[in-house]
């Protein structure tokens, strides 16, 4: 469990971008973080890892104290895959990328992991490429099959679906569903409210470093797009459409929205 | 360390009298105290200088917890310079003027560099009549330090992240370690020049063309009033320097004949 608690961060010594925050991520469970830009999202997330050590308060990462411990140590337990891929690579080729970090983390037979890897992604074909030269989605889904290799236990995402299209947005849902099921827990920090409302998950809102809403995904739909639109976030189509049906009793409650699909279809077939 | 060492040469916008001085009245000063640094052979004028410096940084400016950062960084290359110095004259005091030089000489930069925005800077060598290219490729590469930074930190993070040890192993390892820094940085900082080239093809800069900038510069009292003191100063340190060196050491040979006592 990663246990934050009254975390205060400031990076110049007077103006805290972080404050008073405290959250629990479980195990096996998906977190959300959202918030407007500037809200402190980032921030938060270089704590989990240690990349930031708090100012005040404490991060708790199974029970390790991220003041006291170092960064390799903690990047084994939670891996954070930035907003933008490029500056995570260096190797010449993208199966080089992959068998290095596996080397970082002590990973038994990393050559032949790294090819089962970039099977398991869809990248093969890359395999001898520089990273330099893929396409933005392609970097995005590289960077994280790097950084998902060791199976750490806490996956951390920095708006992982900007840029994104079909295709790989589906591989990115199959990553989040795959470490889900291995009983890891996702964080992910979004503007994107489809890829939000796709899972039933933890939801906290940040706006100016503090915590404004708490509360679970299926409540977002109920909430006002005015309040979201305050904090940067925008409710789409559907669940303006779920949230009526559910006001006026066509559907009885949410569950994602292809559960709010397959509600329909019940209900239209009685008819 | 690379973090501080990356803040403490960068502009930040606050307000200071030496902030809203006219640049060009900066520059001259930073010039002036310069010379006068590179002239000065005396140990007491040199700390005269630094004194100098550190009142217009701290007073003028409240530059302090910048300058703490600024001296933090400078200190390994002071030491270097002192220990090369020691070890060839072999002369404790005389090893100390070059670093006390290189500490003034850097100050001095500091009194214009921390305080002057760089599009000022630009419009100052604009009005000092060198061309706009030149120019612009100036201040843009003094922008770049800030982007620059911020995009290091971001790459530094990404590789800690992936479990990438930087400071590990012998030397030979730990360089080795930095080109996992290096190499993101190079391809990140090319794509970002050639897209700003691309950038100002496109809002129509040409070389050549003449334009008005957005803000101009007068020179008022107080920038006046600052150029004269410093000459003032730099004029009686010359000319008076043996006096006041003579002075400062009866002055210290009394207090620590006293402390003797």
């Amino acid at each position: 469990m990663i246990r934050v608690e009254n975390l205060w961060y400031t990076y110049d010594g007077d103006n805290y971008v972080l404050r008073d925050v405290s959250l629990e991520i479980g195990e096996g469970e998906i977190y959300y973080i959202l918030g407007d830009n500037g809200s402190g999202k980032t921030t938060l997330i270089r704590h989990l890892n240690g990349l930031l050590k708090p100012s005040r308060g404490r991060v708790l990462v199974d029970g390790l104290d991220t003041r006291e411990t170092p960064v390799s140590r903690l990047a084994e337990k939670v891996s954070i895959v930035f907003q933008n891929p490029e500056k995570m690579f260096y190797m010449p080729t993208v199966i080089e990328e992959i068998s290095t970090t596996l080397r970082n983390f002590g990973v038994e037979n990393p050559d032949q992991r790294a090819e089962e890897i970039l099977r398991e992604y869809g990248l093969s074909r890359y395999r001898d490429r520089s990273p330099f030269t893929l396409s933005g989605g392609e970097k995005r889904i590289l960077s994280i099959a790097i950084m998902t290799g060791w199976s750490p236990r806490y996956l951390v995402l920095d708006e992982p679906t900007i840029g994104l299209d079909g295709d790989y947005r589906r591989r990115l849902q199959w990553a989040i569903d795959r470490h889900l099921s291995r009983g890891g827990s996702v964080v992910i920090v979004t503007h994107d409210m489809e890829l939000v409302l796709e899972r039933e998950g933890r939801v906290v809102i940040l706006s100016d470093g503090q915590v404004v809403y708490r509360g679970y995904t299926q409540e977002l739909i109920d909430l006002d797009p005015g309040q979201l639109g305050r904090y940067g976030l925008v409710k789409p189509t559907y669940a303006r459409s779920t949230s009526y049906m559910k006001t006026s009793g066509v559907i009885k409650d949410y569950h994602g929205y292809c559960g709010v699909f397959a509600e329909v279809a019940g209900v239209l077939d009685n008819v | 360390m690379y973090r501080i060492g990356l803040e403490a040469f960068r502009f930040e916008e606050r307000d200071a009298p030496l902030y809203r001085l006219d640049p060009r009245a900066k520059l001259l000063v930073a010039f002036i105290y310069m010379i006068l640094t590179i002239l000065a052979n005396s140990q007491a004028i040199q700390l005269l200088i630094t004194a100098l410096l550190l009142a217009t940084l701290l007073l003028l400016g409240r530059l302090g917890r910048k300058l703490v950062k600024n001296l933090v960084t400078l200190a390994p290359l002071m030491t270097l310079v002192f220990l090369a110095n020691y070890l060839v004259s072999g002369d404790l005091m005389a090893s100390l003027l070059p670093t006390q030089k290189l500490l003034n000489l850097v100050m001095s930069l500091n009194t214009f560099f921390l305080t002057t925005n760089p599009d000022d800077f630009a419009i100052t060598l604009e009005k000092m009549g060198m061309p706009l290219t030149i120019t612009l490729a100036f201040s843009l590469s003094l922008r770049f330090i800030h982007v620059l930074a911020r995009v290091l930190t971001e790459i530094v993070e990404a590789q800690l992240s992936r479990g990438h040890k930087l400071d590990s192993g012998g030397l030979t390892t730990r360089i080795r370690n930095y080109t996992a820094i290096l190499i993101p940085l190079i391809i990140i900082s090319v794509r970002k020049s050639i897209s700003v080239a691309e950038t100002l093809e496109l809002r129509g800069f040409r070389e050549g063309a003449r334009h008005t900038p957005f803000t101009t510069m007068k020179i008022g009292f107080w920038d006046v009033a600052y150029i004269i003191v410093s000459i003032s100063i730099a004029t009686a340190l010359l000319i008076y320097g043996g006096e006041i060196e003579n002075i400062l050491l009866e002055i210290l040979t009394r207090y620590l004949e006293d402390m003797a006592i």
